[in-house]
């Protein structure tokens, strides 16, 4: 249940034409309703897709472009507490956060 | 409208000095004489875009064709179409010639958009994108080929930040 409402496609992180409008174009997740972003982080290590492979490569550059927070949740055991913490940050800040989840965390092979 | 017709011309002329026979683009204040003079040139095909993102797809088109074109847009713009930059030019080293109209930089007055501005070239970097800033008239000529040769030789997406002092005249 969680992974499927936390799913989200690295590679379509991008700005909206109206300035500072932070979106992603597939199931963005505001976390109640602050911008805290929860992103599948294909194409980074374990990766077969080729076509995923680049999307990973510029996922965190372009989040430490924009200067964008990042916490790389890989165990089932930090879920509640990072998840808790980024949006703690998100609202504090008034800036978006993202957290990465790993393969580890969302894929039983 | 400041914006400048003789610079446009400059930048015009050299695309065509490098062969460039597709432009795609969106409508954009700073770009609207080079748009309009690819309308109006015959030898041109200007591809009009619902978003810029499509113009990744254009311009592969045109290089797998063995056709030269340069993409024309604002630096918004730009930041919306990484998704096509990254899933496309870069996973398949596709060269792109991008023409960005550095809006919300240094003189600029609309607090709209500064944001952009100030996140352009750090993407770009992120994205091991190189830059060239625009802002000399004498410039124009080489830097441009000079991208294109770059862009070709790399199989990789360059970009030339067209400057405000360069496009609008005060």
């Amino acid at each position: 249940m969680l992974r499927d409402k936390y799913f989200t496609h690295p590679a379509c992180l991008e700005i909206g034409k109206n300035g500072a409008k932070f979106c992603q174009e597939i199931n963005a997740m505001i976390v109640e309703g602050t911008k805290a972003y929860t992103i599948s982080h294909r194409g980074h290590w374990g990766e077969k897709d080729p076509w995923q492979t680049q999307g990973g490569l510029v996922t965190e550059p372009i989040l430490r472009a924009l200067n964008i927070p990042t916490w790389h949740l890989n165990s089932p055991n930090d879920i509640y507490r990072r998840l808790k913490d980024a949006q703690t940050l998100a609202h504090a800040s008034l800036h978006p956060v993202a957290v990465l989840l790993s393969r580890e965390l969302m894929w039983e092979e | 409208m400041p914006v400048s017709v003789n610079n446009s011309r400059l930048i015009y002329e050299a695309l065509k000095a490098c062969d460039v026979k597709i432009i795609s683009a969106l409508p954009e204040t700073w770009l609207v004489h080079l748009i309009r003079m690819a309308e109006e040139d015959p030898a041109m095909k200007l591809v009009r875009l619902a978003k810029e993102e499509e113009g990744v797809g254009i311009s592969a088109g045109a290089h797998l064709a063995g056709i030269n074109s340069a993409m024309l847009m604002q630096n918004h713009g730009f930041l919306a179409s990484i998704n096509g930059i990254v899933s496309l030019a870069l996973l398949y080293r596709i060269p792109l010639l991008l023409l960005i109209s550095y809006r919300g930089h240094w003189g600029e007055k609309d607090p709209w958009q500064t944001q952009g501005g100030l996140a352009t070239e750090p993407l770009l970097r992120a994205l091991s994108i190189p830059i060239w800033h625009l802002n000399t008239p004498t410039a124009i000529t080489r830097r441009i080929k000079d991208a294109q040769t770059l862009a070709h030789a790399s199989l990789n997406p360059v970009a030339i930040l067209l400057h405000r002092e360069l496009m609008w005249e005060d």
